[in-house]
């Protein structure tokens, strides 16, 4: 009996947390995709994420209509080089923050297939464990640190 | 089960010791130029540029900073790139007239001199890219203490990445190289240090 109820409260504990799409708990800020130099087919999407939870959360994947392929890159410093390497996911932690920033943990954008330009968003979805998703319309910024104050 | 347990602990040992001792840089599998232990020597070299025919020492009277890049590098270049324009702007006219921003492409088979013509210039219309062959480019990067090497990236899509190292090599008025900037210098932190050449005399 006492086994019983207690199976039943947790299964009423998991449905309820599952009840609530991780989109629900990750906030999105600070995002942007950076402008490239003319030919450039590549770039990239950075932004922080805060989980409000208390369980970690985690990107799976990415998807854009401005890109042929998104994929989750990560740079790491090995042997004195500086290595891109994709990876599987990126981990928000429960109550913390994922930095998505130059020469870290990104969004790749390979083989764009629109131009970017500073006036036009490009709009990039991301996908959570649980299959929730949320659209993000995230600005084009320039590299030029005098070029982004100038305005 | 005593005996397991001393083999366990006996083996974890022994691997911290390999750990110890292992010197990745020194392995020989990696396609990567090695990285040694000696200070870069630097030096002279000439090259495929704009103009034909390009060597180091054409730029003697200026304080020259040599960047081994490439096109489609995707973050890190653009990052120290951005940073030495930062650092260009900084600087006065009659400064500025003395430094030249070179980036030698680590990735010769798919960078023309077009190709870093048209890149270079999105970041500082003075910066110059030189393109040699593979072997003129490892030769070179060696005497720098640059490294490199074609890394493969996810499905494919990329085509290649190359990881390399990216450092900011400052040569001095008389072409001696004098110091070598770790990524993500900062443009104040370039201007510093060609002010500091630049009132060497």
């Amino acid at each position: 009996m006492m086994t019983r109820s207690l199976l039943t409260s947790l299964l009423l504990a998991s449905s309820l947390s599952a009840f609530a799409a991780v989109t629900d708990k990750v906030l999105v800020s600070d995002g942007y995709v950076r402008e490239v130099p003319p030919g450039q087919m590549v770039s990239a999407a950075f932004m922080t994420l805060h989980n409000e939870d208390m369980d970690d959360h985690k990107i799976i994947s990415a998807s854009s209509p401005a890109a042929k392929t998104v994929e989750l890159h990560t740079h790491t410093h090995e042997n004195g080089m500086m290595k891109m390497r994709q990876v599987p996911n990126i981990n928000i932690p429960a109550g913390g923050d994922a930095l998505l920033k130059p020469g870290g943990l990104h969004i790749m954008l390979i083989g764009l297939t629109q131009e970017l330009k500073k006036d036009v968003p490009v709009y990039v979805t991301i996908k959570y464990e649980d299959g929730s998703e949320k659209a993000l319309s995230l600005p084009v910024k320039g590299m030029m640190p005098n070029a982004m104050t100038a305005h | 089960m005593k005996k397991t347990y001393f083999i366990s602990t006996a083996a974890i040992a022994t691997l911290g010791v390999a750990l110890l001792f292992w010197q990745p840089w020194q392995s020989p599998q990696s396609h990567a130029l090695l990285v040694t232990s000696q200070a870069p020597t630097g030096g002279d070299f000439t090259l495929e540029g704009e103009h034909g025919k390009t060597s180091l020492h054409d730029y003697a009277g200026n304080i020259v900073l040599l960047y081994f890049g490439y096109t489609t590098c995707p973050d890190i270049c653009p990052t120290n790139l951005s940073n030495l324009s930062s650092a260009m702007r900084q600087l006065t006219d009659g400064e500025r007239a003395k430094v030249q921003v070179l980036m030698i492409s680590v990735d010769p088979e798919r960078d023309t001199i077009e190709k870093l013509n048209t890149y270079l210039p999105y970041f500082h219309p003075s910066f110059k890219g030189l393109v040699g062959t593979p072997e003129q480019t490892a030769e070179i990067a060696k005497r720098y203490g640059a490294v490199y090497q074609k890394a493969a990236i996810g499905e494919g899509a990329l085509g290649y990445a190359v990881d390399h190292s990216a450092f900011t090599y400052l040569i001095n008025q008389q072409g001696q190289l004098v110091a070598q900037l770790p990524h993500a210098t900062t443009g104040d932190e370039f201007v510093s240090a060609i002010r500091s050449q630049l009132t060497l005399k």
